[in-house]
């Protein structure tokens, strides 16, 4: 897709000015957009409570190479409404009577192609908890003995493995497998993964030894880009279904989940999505789950946790286990 | 390990709305930071602020790993808020289009006070009533 990306460079101005300039793309209706500016920066970097131990050499020399410049960085869409908008923009350096000192307006048409891509270079194999590493479908890893393999590709899903939610789910359910096998010689029949994005989760419990899985998505790309993770582990179809659809609003899906667990449910379900979601989910939860069955919970941040554990609590399960990072929950509950 | 710091980025996005589309994904992805992580953490963090514009300033480090913080919203969009108004005057010195009270300017420079460049609340408050008069609301006693 192609966008018009818009620089808005003040000289000779203020925070007034600046917030003067954001008040101007308020009424134009602009969005969204960048800002930057030296006097933040040196802020930022001088700052005691900084959220860094070491900063890069080239941050001081942005900071300089800003001078006291103030940029505002926007994109409008390469349509009419954007024309229109870009022409209300440009108008705005012709202003007189506007008090934020010098405005020059630069553009240039971008396309996406350009950013969507880059993070990927810096996406690299990395172990998740005990044994499982993940891979992106573009890198080769080699695994030790005791390492379990997890390729990715995650196209525009969420679930590289990269963010806490999904870590901590992971090393949960592999802990929770680990106990498991130990006390009863075996593992979980089958797994239900509710929001699968890219299906890490379900590909991670199957890899970690659960015989099948079910993975549903309210995104028709998540549901297909799960399937093809499954088939990229070398999962043989007949153990990996995908689903898409909501099943808050969707009674068929929920049938349909129900049939592909032999109507005996499932031994786990995983749902990473966020606590709205989850407390909205909790009374299905029960109906879904097999006889001592146990739900994973991840996307919860702190704030939240209370409200979950209250929701849970109401559904009849109590809290077996729970891990924290970065200000996020994972927890692991049991039907009381 | 030792947190190196390689970008800084300051985002202003409607609460609970970022996306992989622009402004957030050429900021992000220029830098390497996983934009879906990013969106999902935004929308979450800023969920009950629907219809605020929230500043992010986001900290990307070596291993393109990532936290921000959020400030608090402009100026702008406190004042719109504070005056029940969608949108401000394209014309602020014929056309007034809202008003607020002191009180509440005094309300959102005190909320402002820590992003903005400001040596007392009384200059805070100066600064608010400029961007109100540019926008054409009214300060009433």
């Amino acid at each position: 897709m192609i966008w018009q990306e818009v620089k808005l460079c003040l000289t000779a101005t203020s925070s007034v000015g600046a917030e003067m300039l954001t008040a101007e793309l308020v009424r134009l209706g602009v969005s969204g957009w960048q800002v930057q500016s030296a006097q933040e920066l040196r802020a930022y970097l001088q700052a005691e409570d900084a959220p860094f131990d070491y900063a890069d050499a080239g941050l001081r020399a942005q900071a300089a190479a800003l001078d006291n410049l103030i940029m505002f960085t926007l994109y409008l869409a390469d349509d009419e409404q954007g024309q229109q908008q870009l022409s209300a923009i440009q108008q705005l350096a012709e202003r007189t009577d506007a008090n934020w000192g010098q405005l020059d307006v630069l553009v240039r048409q971008r396309s996406s192609e350009e950013w969507e891509d880059n993070w990927k270079q810096y996406y690299k194999p990395f172990k998740v908890g005990q044994r499982l590493v993940v891979c992106p479908s573009w890198e080769k890893y080699q695994p030790a003995a005791d390492e379990l393999l997890l390729m990715i590709e995650p196209g525009g899903s969420f679930g590289t493995g990269q963010h806490q939610t999904t870590r901590l789910c992971l090393e949960l359910l592999e802990q929770y497998l680990t106990e498991y096998q130990q006390q009863h010689g075996c593992l979980p029949e089958k797994l239900l993964d509710l929001g699968c994005g890219t299906g890490i989760l379900s590909i991670g419990g199957l890899l970690l030894g659960v015989n099948s899985a079910a993975a549903v998505d309210i995104e028709e790309h998540s549901a297909h880009a799960a399937a093809e993770n499954a088939a990229l582990n070398d999962i043989a179809p007949e153990r990996y279904q995908t689903f898409w659809g909501n099943i808050l609003d969707n009674r068929d899906i929920l049938i349909r989940l129900k049939a592909c667990a032999d109507h005996g449910g499932y031994d786990i379900i995983v749902v990473n999505i966020v606590a709205d979601v989850i407390i909205a989910m909790s009374p299905l939860f029960a109906g879904l789950l097999a006889e001592q069955g146990r739900v994973f919970c991840s996307g919860i941040i702190d704030n939240r946790r209370a409200e979950v554990l209250d929701a849970m609590r109401e559904q009849g399960f109590k809290l077996q286990m729970e891990r924290q990072d970065g200000g996020w929950w994972a927890m692991l509950f049991q039907l009381d | 390990m030792a947190k190196n710091v390689v970008a800084v980025i300051k985002l202003q996005i409607p609460a609970g709305k970022a996306n992989p589309a622009p402004p957030v994904g050429p900021a992000l992805g220029q830098h390497g930071v996983n934009i879906m992580g990013f969106c999902k953490e935004f929308n979450e963090r800023t969920k009950n602020d629907a219809g605020m514009i929230i500043p992010a300033e986001i900290s990307v480090y070596e291993d393109r790993s990532f936290t921000f913080v959020l400030k608090t919203p402009p100026a702008a969009v406190l004042l719109k808020k504070a005056a029940g108004i969608e949108t401000a005057s394209g014309e602020p010195n014929k056309k007034k289009v809202g008003k607020v009270t002191r009180a509440q300017v005094q309300a959102i420079a005190e909320q402002k006070m820590p992003d903005l460049n400001a040596a007392s609340v009384d200059a805070a408050m100066r600064m608010v009533e400029g961007t109100a008069r540019s926008m054409g609301i009214t300060i009433a006693d």
